[in-house]
C-alpha cells in the first residue's frame, strides 16, 4: 500500500507557513514555566499575537507583557523600555523567572539586551531570575527557537545547589518536550505522570510545564525522557553537563505506544516494567473498545490526513494506522525537530505522503487531492475540513477554537477512549443528507 | 413574558442576533483591545483586507507575522486561512528584499489567481526600507496589486484605527489611480456609497434599514464598503454622487473629492462629541443624517418625508413597549458617548436616577483623555439628563463598592451598563435588573430608526424576565479599578498601561 515517503522541501520566495518564527517557539518554552513571566521587547503586534494564542485556549493563564515599543523607538532604540518592563513585571507579579525575548524590530535596531540583562541582574530591586533570549523571528523557525530556548534553561540548572541535595533521585525522570499550550495538555500531563507512577517511576521536572525551582533541579532526575524528540538539544546538553542520560520516546498515543513508552523508560532505568499495571490499564481500554466495536469495525480502512508537529503528528499517524486501521494518506509535519529524519525512516509506509513544513496552500491542495474522510489538525485547518466536507478532529497546535477543561487526555491509556469518542462522535453526529 | 414571541421580531428592521454576534461579544470581552494588549497595525489592516473578495494578502515579512496574524483580534474564532508572506530572514534585513517581494508576488498569483494582491508591510520590511511601491509597476502579474506600507503607524488614538485607515487609503487611492476622472463611468447622480461598515459578521443585516431608507429617498446604493467587495466594486466608487463616511478627512476622501467631485455626508463631523446626542443615533440623529443626505442631493423635501414616515412607523412600534418602560428609573453607566442608554431616556421616557461615569471601560484609551475632557463629558451628561427631565446622582470613576452603595440607595428599576465595563451579571447578582449589552453589540454599527425599537425591546426583556442571580462568574474575584477584569488581568492591564503610555 505505502509508497516511498516523499520528503518535500522546496525553496520558495513566498510561504504560507504552518509554523511560526523562533519567537513563538521560545515563547512556548518560557511560558511553560508556571511561576515565570515572559517579557517581549517588541511592538504591540507581537505581544497581542502571543497573548491571543494563549488566551484563546486559557483565559486564566497568559503571562506575557511587552516593553511597549513605539515606531519612534525603531530609530532611537528602546533598551530603557525593556528594563522598565522587567522592573514593572517583577514588581507586579513577583515571578521566579522572567524571560526577556526580543522581536524583529529591536533586533534590527540593535538594542543591546545583553546589557539590559546584566543591568536587571544587578538591580537589587529585581528579585526574579532574568534571562535574555535572542528571539527575533527572522533568524529562525519556531522549532529551532523552541530547541534553543529550552536548552538555554540548562544554564539555570545545578545538581549541587538547586535543591540542596546534590544527589540523583533513583527512578525519577524529567519529561522534556512537553508543551503546556497544546490541546488537552493539562490532562495529557497528568495522565503521563499517572502512568509513570503506575510503573514506579517518579516525575521530576517537566520541561516545560513546571515551576522554575523544579526546572532548576532537573539534574536530580536519573533520566530525561524526550517526548517525540522535541527538546533533544537540551537532553544532549544535560547529558554533557550533568551526565543525565536520555531516551527519545514516541508521544504516547494509543495502547501500543503507551506500553512501549513505559517499557522504554523502565529499560532505560534498568527497571522491570510493572506488567500488572499495564495489563489492568489495557483491560480498561478494552471495555471502551467493546462499547464502540461496530463503529470501529465500520471505520476500519478510513482514509485520513494529519497535520501536526513531529512529536504528536507522527505518534498519531502510528496510532491511527496500527490500532484503528486508518489509511493515513497525508501526514503534514508542521514543525521539524532534530530527530525527524530518523523517525521518518522508522515509520516508512505508515503514511502515503509525508510533507515536511509545507506551504499551507500546497498542503491543502495535496490533502484535498488525496480524498480523505477525516482530518486531524488544528484550528487553522477548519476551512480545509469544511471545504472537503469532512470532520476535523483537533489535536495539534494551535487549537484555539476548542476548550479542554476536563481531565480527559489524548495521551496514555486513558487517552484511547478520548480518541475513540472524538473520532466516532465527529462522524456519527454529523448531519447527512438522506 | 417572552417579548420576542410577540411579533416583535421579523417586523420592520429588527435586528436578529446570530451565534456569531456572541462570538464577537466574547472576543471583545478579552482584554486585548487596549487594556492588557493592543492588536497591531497588521491585524487592523487584515480586518479590511479579508472583507474583500478574490483578494490575497501578502505580508512582506518573516513567517512569524503571517503565522500569528492569521488570528485576528477581532475575529479570534475564525482564522485568516490564506496568509502567505515573503518569509524574510536575516539576510534580507541586511541586503533588502525587493526582488524577493517581486518574485513572491508572481508565486502568489500563480497559486491563488486572485483579482487583487494586497501587499502589507511588517516592522521588518518597514525598517529595511524596501521601496515596496515599485512592485506595482514592475510586477508582470495580470491582477491588481495594492501596496500598503504601515510605517509609523501608531494606534494611540481612540477612533482613528490607523491600520484600518492606512489600508483603506492605500486600497482606494491605488485602485483608482488609473481610473480617469473623465472616463465614461456611467456615473449616477442619484447614487450613494455607504463606506462605514465595521467588518463585523453579518454586516449586510446591519445595513438593511439604512439601505432601505436611501432607496425610499429615491437614491441608489452604489456600494457598501467594505463588505465582500471586488476590485470592480472599489473602482466603481466614483460612480456615486456622494458617500456616507465616518470622517471626510482621510486621503482617499480627499482624492475622490478632488478627482471626481465626490460629496460627503459625515457621520462624525466637526466639532465632535459636543453633546450626548452627537452622532447618527436615536430618532433625531437619524433625522439629521437623512436631512444631510437630502441636502447633498438637493432632495430635502423627500428626505424630510422619508424621515418623518420612517420615524412614525418606528415610533408606533416603539409605543407598544413604552407602557412597560415609561417612568421607570435607570442607572446608566456612561462614558463619552450616549448610545442606547441615551435612547432609553430620550425616547422611552425612562428617568435616570444614577449616572455612573467610567472612562476606563473597554480600553486604556482613557489615558488620552484629559481631565478637562472628562469634566466636559460629565457636563454633557448633566445637560442631557436635565433636557429630558432627569436629575441623577452622579458618580465619576467609583469603586465597585461605591457604585453598589449608590445603587442600593437609588434603587433603579433597570441598570444600563456600557459594553466591556462592569458586566451585566454583576448587577444582576447584586439584585438589579440589567440590560444585557451583549445583545445590543451591533447598536453602534447600525444606522436606522429601528435601533431605538431594539433597545426598547431589550430593556423590556430585562425588566420582565427573572434576572440571573447566581452567575458562576461571581465566583471570581474582580478588580476595583478595571470593572469586569479579575485582579490578575487588571494587573496585566496596569502593566500594559505603564509600558505603553507612561514610559517614554
Amino acid at each position: 500500500m505505502a509508497e516511498e515517503i516523499e520528503y518535500m522541501e522546496k525553496e520558495h520566495l513566498s510561504k504560507d507557513p504552518t509554523q511560526g518564527c523562533q519567537l513563538i517557539g521560545a515563547f512556548r518554552v518560557f511560558h511553560g514555566i508556571k511561576d515565570g513571566y515572559v517579557v517581549l521587547h517588541s511592538p504591540p503586534g507581537c505581544h497581542s499575537g502571543m497573548m491571543l494564542l494563549r488566551t484563546l485556549c486559557d483565559n486564566a493563564d497568559s503571562r506575557v507583557a511587552f516593553s511597549g515599543i513605539h515606531p519612534r523607538d525603531f530609530i532611537y532604540g528602546a533598551e530603557h523600555k525593556a528594563l522598565a518592563a522587567l522592573k514593572k513585571v517583577d514588581e507586579t507579579f513577583k515571578p521566579a523567572f522572567i524571560a526577556l525575548l526580543d522581536a524583529c524590530a529591536p533586533a534590527i535596531v540593535g538594542d543591546d539586551l545583553d546589557a539590559v540583562e546584566v543591568k536587571a541582574r544587578e538591580d537589587v530591586e529585581i528579585k526574579s531570575k532574568i534571562l535574555y533570549f535572542s528571539a527575533a523571528g527572522f533568524h529562525k523557525l519556531a522549532w529551532l527557537g523552541y530547541e534553543s530556548a529550552l536548552a538555554s534553561l540548562a544554564d539555570f540548572m545545578d545538581n549541587n545547589s538547586s535543591s540542596g541535595s546534590g544527589k540523583t533521585n533513583t527512578d525519577s525522570v524529567n519529561l522534556i518536550g512537553f508543551k503546556d499550550d497544546g490541546f488537552k495538555s493539562v490532562a495529557d500531563l497528568s495522565e503521563i505522570k499517572r502512568l509513570l507512577h503506575g510503573v514506579g517511576v517518579a516525575s521530576n521536572a517537566v520541561l516545560t510545564a513546571d515551576v522554575f525551582k523544579r526546572i532548576a533541579a532537573a539534574p536530580e532526575a536519573s533520566l530525561n525522557v524526550v517526548l517525540g524528540g522535541d527538546g533533544v538539544k537540551l537532553a544532549r546538553v544535560m547529558k554533557e553537563r550533568f551526565g543525565t542520560p536520555y531516551v527519545v520516546v514516541d508521544y504516547p498515543y494509543g495502547v501500543s505506544a503507551t506500553e512501549r513508552f513505559l517499557e522504554r523508560v523502565c529499560e532505560s532505568l534498568d527497571k522491570e516494567a510493572n506488567r500488572e499495571f499495564m495489563l489492568w490499564e489495557r483491560a480498561k481500554v478494552k471495555e471502551s473498545v467493546e462499547k464502540v466495536q461496530f463503529y470501529l469495525n465500520g471505520f476500519y480502512g478510513m482514509s485520513c490526513a494529519i497535520v501536526g508537529d513531529t512529536a504528536k503528528g507522527i505518534a498519531l499517524a502510528k496510532f491511527l494506522n496500527a490500532e484503528l486501521g486508518f489509511d493515513v494518506k497525508v501526514l503534514a509535519v508542521t514543525n521539524k525537530n532534530y530527530v525527524l529524519e530518523e523517525t521518518l525512516k522508522e515509520m516508512s509506509g505508515i503514511a502515503h505522503e509525508v510533507l515536511v513544513e509545507p506551504d499551507r496552500f500546497e498542503m491543502e491542495q495535496r490533502i484535498r487531492a488525496a480524498g480523505v474522510q477525516m482530518l486531524f489538525g488544528s484550528t487553522f485547518d477548519k476551512r480545509l475540513a469544511n471545504v472537503a466536507r469532512i470532520p476535523l478532529v483537533r489535536f495539534s497546535y494551535p487549537t484555539i477554537d476548542n476548550i479542554a477543561l476536563t481531565d480527559v487526555p489524548y495521551a496514555g491509556f486513558r487517552g484511547v477512549p478520548a480518541w475513540l469518542e472524538s473520532i466516532v462522535n465527529s462522524l456519527v453526529s454529523r448531519y447527512y443528507e438522506v | 413574558m417572552d417579548v420576542e414571541k410577540q411579533g416583535m421580531t421579523n417586523n420592520g428592521f429588527n435586528y436578529t442576533l446570530s451565534p456569531e454576534d456572541f462570538m464577537v461579544s466574547s472576543i471583545w470581552s478579552l482584554p486585548i483591545h487596549g487594556r492588557a494588549a493592543l492588536g497591531g497595525k497588521i491585524s487592523c489592516a487584515t480586518t479590511i483586507a479579508t472583507s474583500l473578495k478574490n483578494t490575497v494578502v501578502l505580508l512582506h515579512g518573516p513567517i512569524g507575522c503571517a503565522y500569528q496574524r492569521r488570528i485576528n483580534p477581532c475575529r479570534g474564532w475564525n482564522p485568516i486561512y490564506d496568509m502567505p508572506c515573503t518569509a524574510l530572514s536575516e539576510a534580507e534585513t541586511v541586503y533588502g528584499a525587493y526582488d524577493r517581494l517581486l518574485g513572491a508576488i508572481t508565486e502568489v498569483y500563480v497559486k491563488y489567481k486572485p483579482e487583487l494582491i494586497l501587499v502589507i508591510s511588517t516592522d521588518v520590511s518597514d525598517q529595511i526600507g524596501d521601496y515596496m511601491d515599485a512592485v506595482r509597476e514592475e510586477s508582470q502579474v495580470p491582477c491588481e496589486i495594492v501596496v500598503s506600507t504601515l510605517v509609523s503607524c501608531e494606534q494611540d488614538s481612540v477612533f482613528a484605527k490607523r491600520g484600518v485607515s492606512i489600508l483603506r487609503n492605500a486600497l482606494i487611492t491605488q485602485l483608482l489611480e488609473n481610473v480617469d476622472a473623465d472616463a465614461e463611468f456611467d456615473s449616477d447622480d442619484k447614487s450613494l456609497n455607504i463606506t462605514t461598515l465595521a467588518q463585523l459578521p453579518d454586516d449586510g443585516q446591519r445595513c438593511r434599514e439604512f439601505v432601505s431608507l436611501v432607496r425610499d429617498m429615491g437614491l441608489h446604493v452604489n456600494g457598501l464598503y467594505f463588505y465582500n467587495n471586488t476590485v470592480d466594486d472599489v473602482k466603481k466608487l466614483p460612480r456615486a454622487f456622494a458617500s456616507v463616511v465616518q470622517y471626510a478627512t482621510e486621503p482617499w476622501t480627499e482624492l475622490l473629492d478632488k478627482k471626481y467631485g465626490m460629496k460627503y455626508v459625515e457621520l462624525a463631523p466637526e466639532p465632535r462629541y459636543t453633546s450626548i446626542e452627537y452622532g447618527p443615533y436615536g430618532f433625531d440623529g437619524m433625522d439629521r443624517l437623512l436631512m444631510d443626505i437630502g441636502e447633498v442631493y438637493g432632495i430635502e423635501g423627500r428626505a424630510e418625508e422619508v424621515a418623518a414616515q420612517s420615524r412614525r412607523i418606528a415610533e408606533e412600534t416603539l409605543a407598544r413597549h413604552l407602557p412597560v418602560l415609561k417612568g421607570k428609573t435607570v442607572s446608566i453607566v456612561g462614558s463619552y458617548t450616549g448610545g442606547y442608554a441615551a435612547d432609553l431616556v430620550r425616547h422611552c421616557g425612562m428617568k435616570c436616577e444614577l449616572l455612573v461615569l467610567k472612562f476606563r471601560t473597554g480600553t486604556n484609551f482613557d489615558m488620552l483623555l484629559s481631565e478637562d475632557a472628562k469634566k466636559r463629558t460629565e457636563e454633557m451628561w448633566c445637560d442631557f439628563c436635565s433636557k429630558y427631565g432627569s436629575d441623577p446622582e452622579i458618580l465619576v470613576e467609583p469603586t465597585q463598592e461605591e457604585e453598589l452603595k449608590a445603587l442600593k440607595r437609588t434603587k433603579p428599576d433597570l441598570v444600563v451598563p456600557s459594553f466591556a465595563s462592569t458586566p451585566a451579571w454583576w448587577y444582576e447578582n447584586n439584585g438589579f435588573k440589567t440590560l444585557v449589552s451583549n445583545r445590543l453589540f451591533g447598536y453602534f454599527f447600525r444606522l436606522g430608526y429601528w435601533t431605538v425599537v431594539d433597545v426598547a425591546i431589550e430593556a423590556r426583556r430585562a425588566l420582565e424576565k427573572p434576572q440571573s442571580s447566581k452567575s458562576l462568574l461571581s465566583m471570581l474575584e474582580y478588580d476595583d479599578e478595571y470593572g469586569g477584569l479579575t485582579r490578575y488581568w487588571a494587573d496585566s492591564a496596569r502593566v500594559f498601561r505603564h509600558v505603553w503610555y507612561e514610559v517614554v
